[in-house]
């Protein structure tokens, strides 16, 4: 059937509407905004979108460059929490092995490093309930790796006094008998080694999280075992006290990180003879901040000793889950027990972190486990470097993101290749339990690219 | 013949139609002609209309002679995981702020858009974002006090400290009567060791609320770090007697009693700080309203927690919201029950919540719990099983199976179960006290005695227990 003429003229004048319209606006759009048409019909149609989107810190030049392998003993069905993990030579034999603290075991553990590479796992000294942290030490200078063992008596919140101080001594064929120095006290998170009064034996530092009542004490070694307690600090919430000389006067001072709602940092500076002056250096004013950990090391390479410090606990609500603040941060010690404050950057469910040079690139990187992250996502990540571009400038990339609730973290050159690897540690308090693990050896492939 | 009639007949009637219209249509032809007319341009106008909102899309580029503030305002976040809901909110808001800035609008117009921009981040954890907005806000207005403080508040959350300070003091500057600010001035500069600023910001919060808890327990602290033990006590006694249920008071308290050497203060202390709970935080009207804008509904739920005690209207306003958000999400159901008045209304939640995730540790652990109280033991020890199959590996599941089992009277399995109870929290009186009645109910009578002293160890003012041991066997359980 022929169309009418007006009919036609009529479909060509629309025709040329639809056409024409669209493109005079494009077409002036484009030139206004610099713009070809095409790129900007691309961007319209939804082929290209153009809109500004913060690029995500975490997929930029991605770089996986961590062989996993669980190392130690099975699942075999249990949910694991691995509470602490370090690495030493135990045995002496020129091999680096992994201690740790198995809070589902009740047992510390030793997994020992083979000549071959292969790891085996024996259990340590006697039964010791929620075991939170484990520190090598020749605490009775006789040559052999002792452990410091601090027992929490229960890993989640707990007011009772279920708390020990304890020591496995090695009877030099890695035998230990369990000794416990003291007992029947708020619940113990670090025990770390150090003479502090300068008469030559080991003295102790016990940070006590409790839980309404926790402490920071040392204790000084008096011989045969004994040792007499000093109070530094009475507040709830200690989760770490390394120890380092942070004014660089030659003696060991204490640094002590304090969670619950105080949220600070204590340095607790020594005379050298075991008298303290308390130091608060550094305290948030977020009462949810999740003080999770701190470690000394000098970040910036100008030979004093600084504070890397994470945030991201999250042990305290149900559900579990992260903050938007979880992240990481290093104090820099300007001397004279003075400290500015530098955010790393964030890292939900942040749990500990390690300062070392990952890349060989001759600068400190950081490397973070996370033990909260957002588990119902796939893309959590529960293990993530910091790179430092060498001027303390730091770029989030993402290394893993399973297994998931990394609790526990260290790092050394466990086989001699000159690259430091990492070794973590899994705490499954709470679903999903998907993607588990327990003791996990990452081994560091770094190449130059 | 009629036929040809009649088809004459017809055409001569078509004939005279045909004439009859074309001399009709040409008389309607102008009016025709305006009607094509107006047709085509309301054609070309709704194709421009189309083509433009479309073209509005496309956020031109940054270009020499943009005005420089674009360059301050965030890019938006991804939003891949987000409801789409908050895409459209902070896209729109994004949209509106630029534009307001390319027509030249006040700069307090400008500030508030940023500064409402900010809430909208803040309130849906981009906190690097909100950031950003307040910064903008804080610079381009000049009197609203909300900018500054938002910004310094967005910071802190960080751990940022020293560049918080200056923004507090303006906005106490800007409104003085913010107590809120006061508090956090006082906070911010105690933790950075300028204690005399911190007394005096501390006192300025007292001045407007007076017995403030916060504002006292502050004060206790800066007495204890320049050892004068005796005023703080004095604060916290002040403090205790306004606000008896605030549990932080009785904590440093116990800490003052330690350090006088007195120890069953101390301990008495400590028990009523753990009666009470946790620390909150005092209400901050500035930040606790923006909560409610948030489309993340994790985010909400941990606000309901959070704000259960210091504010419960509030954390009803979040778990709705979170509700209405994500109706299917079995953690809804979960916290639901924590604040649901009857126990019927806290069954059907959890049960809810497993019809939603049947597998879900969580969920199976507090209907078994439920469930035990209520006295259906056989699904009591069917979903407590699980729960611990789940992961609820906790001392309370094993304890509510083990008194399940009991009423049961598999007896073997009940000691068992507790036992296993008793490894994960070994200070707990109220497991022993449960294993000294399963040991009972089990013939045990002289290990029931031993768990029945072990309970008053651990709490001495346990009245079952200490009933049970003077009548000789060890009760009925609770």
């Amino acid at each position: 059937m022929a169309l009418s003429r007006p009919s036609l003229l009529f479909g060509l004048a629309a025709l040329a509407i639809i056409i024409l319209v669209p493109w005079f606006l494009v077409s002036r759009e484009a030139d206004r905004q610099g713009r070809s048409v095409s790129e900007l019909i691309s961007m319209i149609v939804g082929l290209r979108d153009d809109r500004a989107v913060s690029a995500p810190v975490d997929t930029r030049a991605e770089r996986r460059f961590f062989e996993r392998r669980p190392i130690g003993r099975s699942l075999e069905g249990s949910q694991p929490w691995i509470s602490h993990v370090t690495i030493v030579d135990l045995d002496q034999d020129g091999f680096a092995d992994v201690v740790l603290c198995d809070a589902t075991m009740n047992q510390v553990s030793w997994i020992r490093q083979e000549a071959d590479g292969s790891f085996t796992e024996k259990l340590l000294g006697d039964t010791i309930l929620a075991p939170a942290h484990v520190t090598p030490s020749d605490v009775d200078l006789d040559g052999d790796i002792d452990l410091l063992v601090a027992k929490m008596g229960a890993i989640l919140p707990n007011n009772d006094k279920i708390g020990s101080v304890i020591v496995l001594e090695n009877d030099g064929q890695q035998e230990f008998t369990t000794r416990i120095l003291l007992d029947g006290i708020a619940r113990v998170t670090d025990i770390e080694p150090g003479d502090f009064d300068g008469d030559g034996d080991i003295d102790l530092v016990v940070g006590q999280f409790g839980y309404d009542d926790g402490k920071i004490r040392w204790m000084e070694n008096l011989g045969g075992w004994n040792f007499e307690s000093h109070d530094l600090l009475e507040l709830s919430g200690t989760i770490h006290t390394p120890v380092g000389d942070l004014d660089g006067d030659g003696d060991l001072d204490i640094a002590a990180v304090v969670s619950q709602e105080w949220e600070e940092i204590y340095v607790f500076e020594n005379d050298g003879k075991g008298m303290f002056d308390r130091h608060l250096v550094y305290g948030a004013t977020n009462d949810d901040f999740g003080s999770s950990g701190i470690s000394l090391v000098d970040l910036d390479l100008d030979g004093d000793l600084d504070v890397l410090y994470s945030n991201g606990d999250a042990f305290d609500y149900i559900p579990p889950g992260p903050r938007p603040w979880h992240g990481v941060q290093w104090l820099e010690n300007d001397g004279d027990l003075g400290f500015t404050y530098h955010r790393i950057g964030d890292f939900p469910g942040a749990y500990f972190a390690n300062a070392v040079d990952g890349d060989l690139d001759g600068d400190v990187d950081v490397f973070v486990v996370s033990a909260f992250n957002d588990w119902d996502s796939p893309e959590a990540a529960s293990l993530a470097w910091f790179e430092n571009d060498g001027a303390m400038g730091f770029t989030r990339r993402i290394l893993a993101t399973e297994p998931t609730h990394l609790l526990a973290l260290a790092s050394a050159d466990m086989d001699g290749d000159g690259l430091v690897d990492l070794v973590t540690g899994a705490m499954h308090v709470s679903p999903p339990y998907d993607r588990m693990s327990r003791v996990t050896l990452w081994r560091n492939t770094w190449r130059d690219p | 013949m009629r036929k040809a009639a009649k088809r004459r007949t017809d055409g001569g009637r078509q004939a005279e139609s045909v004439a009859t219209r074309l001399a009709r249509r040409d008389a309607r032809l102008p009016l025709r002609a305006l009607l094509i007319v107006l047709v085509l341009i309301g054609m070309a106008g709704s194709v421009a209309w189309f083509t433009s909102s479309l073209l509005m899309r496309v956020e031109p580029p940054a270009q020499t002679g943009e005005p420089a503030l674009l360059t301050t305002v965030p890019d938006l976040p991804d939003t891949v995981g987000a409801l789409p809901a908050f895409e459209r909110v902070v896209t729109e808001s994004d949209r509106l702020l630029r534009q307001a800035i390319r027509s030249g609008a006040s700069p307090d117009t400008i500030g508030e858009m940023a500064g409402r921009l900010g809430d909208l981040y803040q309130a849906n954890t981009h906190g690097e974002l909100a950031e950003a907005c307040y910064r903008l806000a804080t610079d381009l207005t000049t009197d609203n006090p909300r900018w500054p403080y938002l910004l310094g508040y967005s910071l802190q959350e960080r751990g940022e400290a020293e560049i918080v300070t200056p923004l507090l003091e303006r906005t106490v500057e800007l409104e003085p009567s913010y107590a809120p600010a006061w508090l956090k001035l006082a906070e911010n500069r105690f933790k950075q060791g300028e204690f005399d600023g911190a007394r005096a910001a501390y006192d300025r919060r007292l001045a407007l609320t007076a017995g403030d808890p916060w504002a006292l327990l502050g004060l206790a602290r800066l007495a204890i770090e320049v050892s004068e033990w005796s005023q703080a006590e004095s604060y916290l006694l002040d403090a205790i007697e306004a606000t008896p249920q605030f549990a932080a008071l009785h904590r440093l308290l116990a800490t003052v009693h330690e350090h006088y050497g007195q120890t069953d203060a101390g301990d008495a202390s400590r028990q009523r700080a753990n009666e009470l709970g946790r620390f909150y935080a005092a209400p901050d009207p500035w930040v606790d309203g923006l909560i409610a804008q948030s489309f993340d509904v994790d985010w909400l739920l941990l606000n309901v927690s959070r704000y259960a005690l210091p504010d419960p209207n509030l954390s009803r306003v979040l778990f709705d919201r979170a509700r209405s958000l994500a109706p299917q999400d079995p953690d809804v159901y979960v916290v639901l029950h924590e604040h649901v008045e009857t126990l019927e209304e806290a069954r059907r939640a959890l049960e809810t919540a497993i019809s939603l995730d049947n597998s879900h540790p969580m969920a199976h652990m507090r209907l078994g719990e439920l469930l035990y109280r209520q006295g259906e033991h056989d699904q009591a020890v069917e979903l407590l099983s699980r729960s611990i199959h789940l992961g609820a590996d906790t001392a309370d599941a094993h304890r509510y199976l083990g008194l399940a089992l009991t009423a049961l009277g598999r007896l073997d399995d009940a000691l068992a179960t507790l036992e296993q109870a008793i490894t994960r929290a070994p200070g707990d009186a109220d497991i022993h006290y449960s294993f000294a009645y399963a040991l009972q109910r089990a013939g045990r009578q002289s290990d029931s005695t031993r768990e029945l002293r072990r309970v008053l160890e651990l709490n001495p003012g346990h009245e079952l227990a200490a009933r049970a041991l003077a009548i000789g066997n060890s009760g009925k359980e609770r």
